[in-house]
């Protein structure tokens, strides 16, 4: 039966029709006042990186600063602070900073499937990259794809992320236009604001619910 | 616990007693209406942005057959499946037949209310299938067998202490304790191992975007994020009315979203799937399907005021702020939607006769219009439902179910007072004789003056007091003075 509702260009389509058919009887609305999308207005951000960077600590990530010389030590230094021992990086992360894989392993190219339990019972940390950031939410966007699959951004506890200082916008509306992605979206975007967390039991914060329960945020400034 | 919507009084009343649904509730509306201060602190601003969302939601739903078929067009065209529904049955229906040809036993749930809406756990448990709810608070009531007490926090009625003791009892080696984080962390493990293996994702939808075809979800713990990830197959289902028009309609609606929510100026992960992974992708869903629910949608759209019924972002702000619901909590609805938006949706999807109380659970005090993202006219919905359920024109009886709280004698009582009204003699002689029989009024038993003291008519009726003043003509009392 479920076929008979399914999108099918040849089958036939009771629901759909009906529910379509409903839609069109409905009397149109006289007057639908039109609306001016505002793109950008309602938070303009001064500094925003300081304004990011504050927001992710309030949502409880980590938040640490270098230049590109520094990175591999500021890696080191931070896998040491949190005792990160089995670590992986996307293939997306260790083509920009080859001289990390030294520190992080590279993760698997095959299918997930193949290192399933790897990923899920024997990671402590993923390092990826984040695509680019909004500055008014405290958020990160991720952009996973062939070179960086999702799970390494969800499944182990902690999740380790570069951010290029340069890729600042100030709100989503401002990144979805700039970057035109009405024309265009990748299989899965992500915007990530902080670690996992919940307050489903009496309005009391817990970190990692599901997600990771660390995040950690390396601001690198490059030229 | 099962509550059922005929049953709202009895059910109502039972919440009024019961001091720690009262302390649970009282405690975290405070709490949400306080995390909604914090980040709307500009009444402007809050103004100005909700007349932006509410001529989004609006003008979509102007479009929507238009908006659909888009959304459908570029799903398809982004290998994204879709399978429309009118009924819960039918919705029920095509989940299970995906799951069948998948050969599917575990299946995992992120936060889904309109999977709540159809029944679904209950349809798939009939058929063998094990369909785990992984956001917490939607695990903890069906671990403890309820529902939801509230859109967004399912578990707000119940305290650490009762979750500690329901974990203890359902889930194995589990000693009793208090605290959040182990309490936490042991529904994290419990769902670890299903998200490793589970042959299928269900979530809901947030907001899908007719232009690119893509699917949005809002969470904080990322079971959203796996169970449309992990799994190879990936089925979302939403309510048609979900539906906006530009990927530039998100941002707006998202912000108040989130802040009428939960107090945030975002969620920890907002999620944009436009399509299932492609053939170099290590992982992500090989399949991903959208199930568009009509379920009585279509019958508040048919109506231009109900529609914007229709608007409804579900972000639980109109809970937060109802007095009644505050004080009953939300399984004394006994509906899926409690609260403001539950009284006036509820009626599409159940008949108004099975929800003739919900309209008249309100005070009208305007509290849910007025902190609503998109401005839905609550108050004034329901008093259209209310004359909605008492119709006794046939052919002015739009809604399912509509007349069905209208009772003979009432409406005789109203055809009385009416004809006493136009005609003045006799209004005199009914006001008089009440008035004389003053001393007998007490004496009638209603529901009344159950718990309060019963009105006392005057002596004189205000006709013979006017007229006693000789002014002028005691036909026309409303000339004189
Ligand atoms: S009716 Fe308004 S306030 Fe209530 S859940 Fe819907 S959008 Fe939120």
């Amino acid at each position: 039966m479920s076929h008979a509702n399914t999108s099918n260009p040849n089958g036939i389509n009771k629901a759909r029709n009906n529910i379509l058919a409903k839609l069109r009887g409905a009397p149109k609305p006289e007057h639908i006042a039109t609306l001016e999308r505002p793109t950008h207005n309602w938070a303009e951000v001064a500094d925003p990186i300081a304004h990011f960077s504050q927001i992710m600590e309030t949502n409880h990530a980590n938040v640490y600063r270098c230049n590109q010389a520094d990175l591999p030590a500021t890696i080191e230094q931070l896998l040491a602070e949190h005792q990160l021992t089995s670590t992986l990086a996307s293939k997306d992360v260790l083509t920009y900073f080859p001289e990390l894989e030294r520190k992080i392993p590279l993760a698997p190219q095959t299918d997930l499937t193949e290192w399933k339990d790897q990923l899920y019972n024997h990671t402590d940390a993923c390092l990826t990259r984040a695509y680019a950031s909004i500055a008014a939410t405290g958020t990160l966007v991720l952009w996973p794809g062939a070179n960086e699959p999702r799970c390494l951004s969800l499944v182990p506890p902690c999740h380790i992320v570069i951010l290029d200082t340069q890729r600042f916008y100030p709100t989503l509306a401002n990144f979805i236009e700039q970057e035109k992605l009405a024309q265009g979206l990748p299989t899965n975007l992500l915007l990530v604001s902080g670690p996992s967390k919940t307050s489903d039991i009496q309005q009391t914060v817990a970190y990692g619910a599901h997600g990771p329960e660390k995040l950690l945020v390396i601001l690198l400034d490059t030229e | 616990m099962h509550t059922s919507a005929q049953q709202f009084k009895p059910q109502a009343h039972d919440a009024l007693a019961n001091p720690v649904i009262r302390k649970n509730f009282r405690g975290a509306m405070d709490f949400l209406r306080n995390k909604r201060k914090g980040v709307i602190p500009d009444d402007a601003e809050f103004h100005a942005l909700q007349k932006v969302c509410e001529q989004i939601k609006q003008q979509c739903l102007a479009e929507l057959p238009e908006l659909l078929e888009q959304l459908e067009k570029n799903c398809l065209a982004n290998g994204i499946q879709v399978h429309w529904a009118e009924t819960p049955a039918e919705a029920n229906a095509i989940i299970n037949a995906l799951i069948d040809k998948h050969s599917g036993v575990d299946v995992v749930k992120g936060k889904s209310m309109v999977s709540e809406e159809i029944g679904l756990n209950d349809y798939l448990d009939a058929r063998g299938k094990s369909c785990i709810e992984t956001d917490m608070g939607e695990y903890i009531v069906q671990l403890a067998g309820e529902h939801p007490s509230h859109i967004i926090m399912p578990a707000i009625h119940k305290n650490a202490q009762e979750i500690g003791q329901l974990f203890h009892d359902k889930i194995e080696d589990t000693p009793f304790t208090t605290d959040v984080d182990t309490l936490i962390n042991i529904g994290r493990q419990q769902m670890r191992k299903r998200f490793e293996h589970a042959h299928i994702g269900i979530t809901g939808v947030n907001f899908a975007v007719a232009e690119t075809g893509t699917l949005c979800l809002v969470e904080n713990e990322g079971n959203g994020r796996l169970s449309s990830t992990a799994p190879p197959v990936h089925i979302a289902v939403t309510g048609i009315e979900k539906v906006v028009k530009y990927l530039a309609d998100v941002p707006p609606l998202l912000s108040l979203l989130t802040r009428s929510a939960t107090g945030q100026v975002i969620t920890t992960y907002f999620n944009m799937i436009s399509g299932p992974r492609k053939s170099d992708e290590k992982d992500g869903p090989e399949e991903v399907h959208l199930v568009l629910v009509d379920n009585g949608r279509t019958q508040a759209y048919a109506d231009e005021q109900f529609r914007a019924t229709l608007q409804c972002i579900r972000c639980g702000a109109c809970m937060n702020h109802c007095p009644v619901y505050t004080r009953i909590g939300g399984h004394a609805y006994g509906t899926v939607y409690p609260g403001p938006i539950g009284k006036i949706v509820s009626p599409h999807m159940l008949g108004m006769e099975n929800t003739q109380d919900l309209p008249t659970a309100s005070s009208l005090c305007g509290a849910c219009e007025e902190v609503c993202p998109v401005n839905i006219p609550i108050p004034t919905i329901l008093q259209r439902l209310r004359t909605q359920l008492n119709q006794g024109n046939a052919d002015k009886r739009t809604l399912r179910g509509a007349g069905s709280a209208r009772k003979a004698s009432e409406a005789m009582i109203w055809k009385v007072w009416r004809y006493l009204c136009v005609h003045p003699r006799l209004y005199r002689l009914a006001t008089q004789s009440v008035a004389r029989l003053r001393k007998l009024v007490p004496l009638v038993k209603s529901p009344w003056n159950q718990g309060r003291v019963s009105p006392k008519p005057a002596p004189k009726t205000l006709n013979e007091l006017l007229h006693k003043k000789g002014k002028t003509n005691a036909n026309k009392p409303w000339m004189i003075v």
